[in-house]
């Protein structure tokens, strides 16, 4: 206890605002990342599919989308919150708070993870989808059983990048008003000038980061053939 | 022999390409027997293998028929296409297996929507494999197999739906020789067991020689000779066909040797030199030492070789003739009447025989 409190005085005289902010980091975290997984899964198929060439070849929709995910990864994230403060607000009801930032942090990282999805699966053996279709199987079953199927190593692996990127934005929408560690460590770590706030949150991101990591490369590595 | 399973009449296929049109394959016309062995052959980009892609329907077609089981294929529906494509199975050069399933995986791959149940799939898969000798592997993952096993994995994957039409695409032409024997013993054997209709694309003329019962050659986009294999190789006709059949039999070899230094070799400047084929190699053989005394030629025997070709013995002779030009005349006249093919060999052509008055030989002529 000593060393701790040796170490870290400021966190451990005030234990509680450090958990709060564990727990609204992990709250971000864990209601956005599906929403984004799954549509960036689905917009990233979609961009493969119809592109030139594709299964599905589609010029609107490629376009469409392609033009769409280029505009949105262009933006910085700070100014797509500001941009989006209206919006949010009628989506969420509000714009503060762990609420008020889960609709930003989904689109701040939707397109991100949709270019990686997309270079998944572009690289995925065009000849294995010709095999599958030489065999009679349909648009859909293709897209279960080959391009899902054959890409589960690869995806852990874009997934993996994506959420340690989609940490850095959590930290940033933190700060700004949503709470959690990258609020904590820029309130009393930085405007308070307490290094040691800064330094439990930078630990506590890393075993944070650490698990992320150690999850994907299990995966990726359990689906490599 | 069977109906036609397959009919194509005038096919085209043009491709836009940003340097403009280009034609893939121009006026082909082919009619493929149920049960046989259908070899279509050619250099690389001549075209093969967009014909067998719009047999499946995986290539539209830009013109002409194309009639597979008496369906017509560009007249069908994407979802009537599919339920075709289970009776018109394919093998491919790169084997196209699954990575990420194992071999029993990639095998029920194929069975998806077959309306079995998941242990009757499990029995048909296993079936497959022992029928391509492979049920010990069932549980590796294609990464830990051979080129050789991997294609036979691909192949119990081509007729797990129960097809009736199995088109190879160069499906040899990545193994080593031993490898690829195995492999077209196993196809031949398909075709006599399953009664299976098979096209097989190549480049190798030994792929041919040793399964096929008819062949076509193409050539930049058009079948330039089509017929049974063995009349083929025996009476080739287009100059690639020629050359084909020449560099399979050693013969473009000999008239590089012929060209390269005749006196050299030892020839008699003035002799005749012959290529006489034939399908009897007793007959043949008799026959030379019978012209030597009866007409008082001396033939001088250069290359001789002895083929199988669909079954059927197929031999060739080189010979220098010399001696009275009218006594040449009359002994070839008479190898003429006795069913062989004669040629005459100008060393300066590389595609070898003139083919004029050159009798055809036929698998009548063995004895």
């Amino acid at each position: 206890m000593t060393i701790l409190e040796h170490l870290f005085p400021h966190v451990v005289e005030n234990p509680d605002v450090f958990v709060q902010s564990i727990l609204e980091t992990l709250q971000m975290f864990l209601i956005a990342t599906p929403e984004w997984f799954i549509l960036g899964i689905i917009f990233g198929l979609t961009l493969a599919i119809t592109k030139p060439g594709g299964m599905w070849e589609n010029r609107a929709v490629f376009q469409f989308l392609d033009k769409l995910t280029n505009l949105c990864r262009s933006i910085p994230f700070v100014i797509m919150i500001a941009l989006l403060f209206p919006l949010t607000r009628l989506i969420s009801g509000t714009a503060i708070g762990v609420r008020g930032a889960i609709f930003p942090l989904i689109v701040g990282i939707t397109p991100f993870f949709s270019r990686q999805v997309e270079s998944v699966f572009n690289g995925l053996n065009p000849m294995l989808i010709e095999s599958a279709q030489a065999m009679g199987l349909g648009p859909w079953s293709i897209i279960w059983s080959v391009y899902l199927r054959e890409s589960i190593s690869a995806l852990a692996r874009v997934t993996t990048i994506t959420c340690i990127s989609f940490n850095s934005e959590i930290a940033v929408i933190g700060a700004i008003g949503a709470g959690g560690l990258g609020d904590y460590a820029n309130r009393y770590g930085f405007e308070r000038n307490q290094l040691d706030i800064t330094v439990a949150a930078v630990i506590t991101l890393l075993v944070f980061i650490t698990i992320i990591q150690t999850i994907g490369t299990i995966i990726g590595r359990k689906n490599e053939h | 022999m069977g109906n036609a399973i397959i009919e194509i009449t005038q096919l085209s296929k043009r491709y836009d390409t940003p340097e403009g049109a280009y034609t893939a394959l121009h006026d082909v016309n082919l009619n493929i027997e149920e049960g046989s062995i259908f070899g279509i052959i050619g250099l690389s980009g001549a075209g093969k293998s967009t014909l067998v892609r719009c047999i499946n329907g995986l290539e539209p077609i830009s013109g002409g028929t194309i009639n597979v089981l008496g369906q017509s294929i560009p007249d069908l529906s994407a979802k009537e296409l599919r339920q075709l494509r289970k009776s018109i199975s394919m093998v491919f050069q790169q084997y196209n297996l699954m990575p990420s399933r194992t071999v029993e995986g990639n095998v029920a791959l194929a069975l998806r929507h077959s309306g079995l149940s998941s242990a009757e799939k499990r029995d048909k898969t296993r079936k497959l494999l022992s029928l391509v000798g492979l049920e010990q592997h069932a549980q590796s993952h294609p990464s830990q197999l051979s080129g050789g096993q991997q294609q036979r994995v691909a192949i119990a994957r081509a007729l797990a739906n129960n097809p009736r039409i199995l088109l190879l695409d160069e499906a040899t032409s990545a193994l080593d020789p031993d490898t690829t024997k195995t492999i077209l013993e196993l196809v031949k054997r398909l075709n006599r067991e399953l009664h299976l209709t098979i096209i097989v694309v190549t480049h190798q003329m030994d792929v041919v020689k040793s399964i096929c019962t008819h062949v076509a050659v193409i050539d930049h986009g058009t079948i330039v000779e089509q017929g049974e294999a063995f009349d083929v190789f025996a009476n080739p006709q287009a100059e690639l066909t020629r050359r084909f059949v020449g560099d399979y039999t050693g013969l473009s070899h000999v008239i590089d040797v012929l060209r390269s230094g005749g006196a050299a070799a030892g020839l008699d400047p003035d002799g005749q030199l012959i290529h006489m084929s034939y399908a009897n190699k007793t007959v043949a053989e008799g026959l030379v030492s019978a012209v030597t005394e009866q007409f008082h030629v001396t033939v001088n025997i250069l290359f001789a070789s002895l083929d199988i070709v669909d079954g059927y013995p197929l031999g060739s002779i080189v010979a220098q003739y010399s001696g009275d030009p009218e006594h040449i005349k009359q002994a070839l006249d008479y190898l003429r009447g006795k069913g062989i093919r004669i040629a005459t060999v100008h060393p300066e052509s590389k595609a070898s025989a003139s083919t004029n008055a050159a009798a055809s030989i036929t698998k009548e002529h063995i004895a």
